[in-house]
């Protein structure tokens, strides 16, 4: 049990250790993956339970970039200062919005910021720049589920 | 091996099953395909479908309890749970008598968005009837394998399914015989029932009619009067239907301006609901769009349906049957080990812990594939704390008290320690069947527990053990007389039966009926048991395919020979 939980993640689909993953052949490999568990018979729920875990890991930025920068033995920095006062901003500007439509488009725009950061970290190759990104993305990401989570709750 | 899917609807179900490598619908009643999910109790033993509609020798049967899975709601003393569970073993024998074969395990097919609760709930009802559950799958899912079959077609599809009490909306990717759910969300009170309701309390108002001085058969006659006028609408600009009650005759009617007026809120959930699900599967654009669930067969559905998506309708398999198809196709699949065809399912709600704050930290994100394992370590706030408690929830929204309350349990037995020290790992599982497994475990000690979740409303495990307990006793009862016996006591049941509806029937089947009903009863007198078995199949032929028109002619007071002659003159 331990040993299979400790297999190396893209090692385990054959795909490039890094946070700029190509999604569409992870996918692929994840169904072969699938079906070959499959065809082997009685399917090990146990492997089939890691498969999942390993593919949903890799397949969300979030959890994907913090595999990798555990990995790559890297602590998750504090926020850069200029970041972390532009994302405070955020914060209050969505905390004074009154009505359901402007709380929709600061969703829609927050959600444009999420994946140009994503784009962000995928040009980076500097691990301690990337570090420093990735915090950024953590935030806007769960700044992001709880706005979500609001226009989500409005009935 | 003989196994079926089983569409256990909350308004119709129905058994299919693969032979010869093509799908089978059992038929009843004399070649239809559902039978309503309607059981009425006369002297506690239950009636289900077109029967338990018409019996008017029973109390006032009971519609639509698959919406109360998973609650501890009674109607007429009656749990969901039991409800479900006769339904499942009067669909159970009339298979093995169609078929001829004895149902060794079944595929029932549950709501995608059913919590844990409404997934045990189902689950115990078929433990009940005595069916080996050998998944529980989602219903969206079971379309889209029986659409995906059909069709042989790789690519994104979406699965609509607008059914009598809940909504569903899948998207799946197929590739060569692996079906992947990429995201699916619904509501499990949108249905036809719900458009059911407001044409009857429009009606109700328009005749100054009284809800509250209304019997509980009045009522369901006003509800059945109203779903009718709904399904045949149609193209056409307006459906009337009488309505009796009091001795009085009231002019029920619906036209295509009220029913788009009633749907119209619940036609844009469902397209809400949609919207958020495309969202969530993270795909650019859909390859088409399966219908599922009897709603979808009206022109207004398909219509706004169409318009919305702006892709490839498919709507050319029964959307009554294509869930049931779907579900013996699976278990097919599991019983001979197909290698060709794989499903891969989600969770369709989010499952988090309570924190202190009343949030919810949550754990297993809805559309996960299954099954899966999540971790999670907790410790101690208090020095020399004990025990911790937890509260595990499903649902979507932030706050604790907003979601459904699952299960509360206790690691207890932590040392005292100073407080942050210990290391509690919670560790939540969802099966292939959707169902949810916790374990709790100190990590540094090893004191360890696994929890059952026991639902904390529907049947507690006592209820649980003793009502198998007793269909356990009447099992055997039932093993010990003989089958002739049982085949007497029924068709006695039936006799008075046929005999109360003789007069519904249009004049040839009526004279037919009548006759064999009189060597019925001598057959039952000199217990003639293959002449029993042969007259009770003919009748069943003759009453079957008129049985939906009584109970139409019944509800609006028409003779059904005026019915028929209606429909010829058209
Ligand atoms: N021709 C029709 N036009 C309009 N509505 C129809 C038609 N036929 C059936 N319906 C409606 O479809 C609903 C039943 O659909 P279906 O049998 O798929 O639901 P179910 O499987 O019983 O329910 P669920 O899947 O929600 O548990 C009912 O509300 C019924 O009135
Ligand atoms: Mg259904």
């Amino acid at each position: 049990m331990e040993c299979k939980e400790s297999r190396n993640y893209f090692e385990f689909f054959d795909v490039p250790a890094s946070f700029n993953v190509d999604e569409a052949a992870l996918t692929l490999a994840y169904l072969r993956k699938q079906q070959q568990l499959h065809a082997d018979g009685d399917v090990d729920d146990a492997e089939t339970t890691f498969l999942n875990s390993a593919y949903k890991t890799l397949s969300n930025p979030i959890s994907r970039g913090e595999y990798f920068l555990k990995l790559q033995g890297i602590d998750i920095d504090a926020m850069p200062t200029e970041a972390a006062i532009e994302m405070f901003e955020l914060r209050e500007q969505y905390d004074a919005l009154q009505n359901d439509e402007d709380r929709e488009h600061f969703q829609l725009e927050l959600e444009k910021k999420n994946e140009l950061t994503i784009e962000k970290l995928k040009e980076t190759s500097d691990l301690s720049e990337f570090a420093k990104i990735f915090c950024v993305l953590r935030f806007i990401n769960s700044f992001l589920e709880k706005v979500r989570t609001d226009v989500y709750s409005r009935d | 091996m003989f196994t079926v899917g089983i569409d256990l609807g909350t308004t119709t179900s129905v058994v299919a099953y693969i032979e010869d490598g093509a799908p089978k619908i059992v038929e009843v009643d004399g070649g239809k395909i559902t039978t309503p999910s309607v059981v009425s109790y006369v002297g506690g033993q239950p009636i289900v479908g077109r029967e338990a509609i018409l019996n008017g020798n029973s109390s006032a049967p009971l519609f639509s309890m698959k919406r109360l899975m998973g609650s501890d709601e009674k109607v007429a003393g009656k749990n969901a749970v039991e409800v479900s569970a006769d339904i499942l073993s009067h669909l159970k024998r009339i298979t093995e008598a169609k078929v001829g074969k004895q149902i060794d395990s079944a595929i029932i097919t549950v709501p995608a968005h059913f919590s844990d609760l409404q997934r045990t709930a189902t689950k115990q009802a078929a433990s009940i009837a005595g069916i080996k559950v050998l998944r529980l799958i989602n219903e969206p899912t079971a379309a889209a394998l029986a659409f995906g079959i059909d069709k042989n077609k790789n690519g994104v599809f979406a699965v609509y399914d607008f059914g009598g009490g809940t909504f569903d909306f899948s998207v799946l990717r197929l590739v060569d015989g692996i079906f992947q759910v990429l995201a699916t969300g619904g509501d499990n009170y949108l249905g036809g029932d719900d458009i059911d309701n407001k044409i009857a309390e429009y009606n109700f108002q328009k005749q100054g009619i009284n809800k509250k001085e209304l019997s509980e058969k009045d009522m369901i006659a006003a509800h059945l009067v109203s779903k009718l006028m709904k399904e045949q609408l149609g193209e056409s600009d307006s459906v009337h239907k009488k309505y009796i009650y009091d001795g009085q005759e009231f002019d029920f009617e619906l036209t295509a301006d009220l029913l788009e007026k009633f749907a119209e809120e619940l036609i844009r959930k469902t397209l809400d609901i949609s919207t958020q699900v495309l969202k969530d599967a993270k795909i650019h654009s859909i390859d088409g769009v399966v219908l599922a669930g009897g709603m979808t067969k009206s022109p207004l559905v398909k219509r706004v349906v169409r318009d919305f998506f702006k892709t490839q309708i498919y709507d050319d398999l029964n959307p009554e049957a294509v869930v049931a198809v779907g579900a013996a196709i699976q278990a097919d699949g599991i019983v001979t080990k197909n290698k060709n065809l794989l499903l891969i399912d989600v969770v369709p709600l989010t499952l988090g812990i309570e924190t202190v704050g009343g949030a919810v930290d949550k754990i297993i994100h809805r559309n996960t594939p299954i099954p899966i394992v999540e971790k999670r370590e907790y410790t101690t706030y208090q020095d020399n704390q004990t025990g911790i408690k937890f509260r595990v929830v499903q649902g979507e929204r932030a706050l604790a008290k907003d979601c459904r309350s699952l299960a509360t349990f206790e690691l207890s037995g932590i040392p005292p320690m100073p407080a942050g020290m210990p290391r509690v790992i919670v560790e939540f599982g969802v099966d292939v069947n959707g169902l949810l497994n916790l374990k709790a475990y100190e990590k540094t000690l090893g004191i360890s527990q696994t929890i059952t979740v026991e639902p904390s409303s529907g049947l507690s495990n006592d209820e649980m053990i003793s009502i198998l307990q007793k269909a356990f006793e009447n099992a055997e009862v039932d093993a010990e007389k003989s089958k002739e016996i049982t085949i007497q006591i029924e068709c006695e049941r039936m006799l008075k039966f046929w005999d109360s509806l003789l007069n519904d029937l249009p004049e040839q089947a009526h004279n037919e009926a009548e006759q064999k009903l009189g060597e019925l009863s001598n057959a039952l007198k000199k217990k003639d048991f293959t002449e029993i078995v042969k007259l009770k199949t003919i009748l069943e032929n003759i009453y079957g395919q008129y049985l939906d028109d009584i109970i139409s002619a019944r509800l609006s007071g028409k003779a059904i020979s005026d019915i028929q002659e209606k429909q010829l003159c058209k």
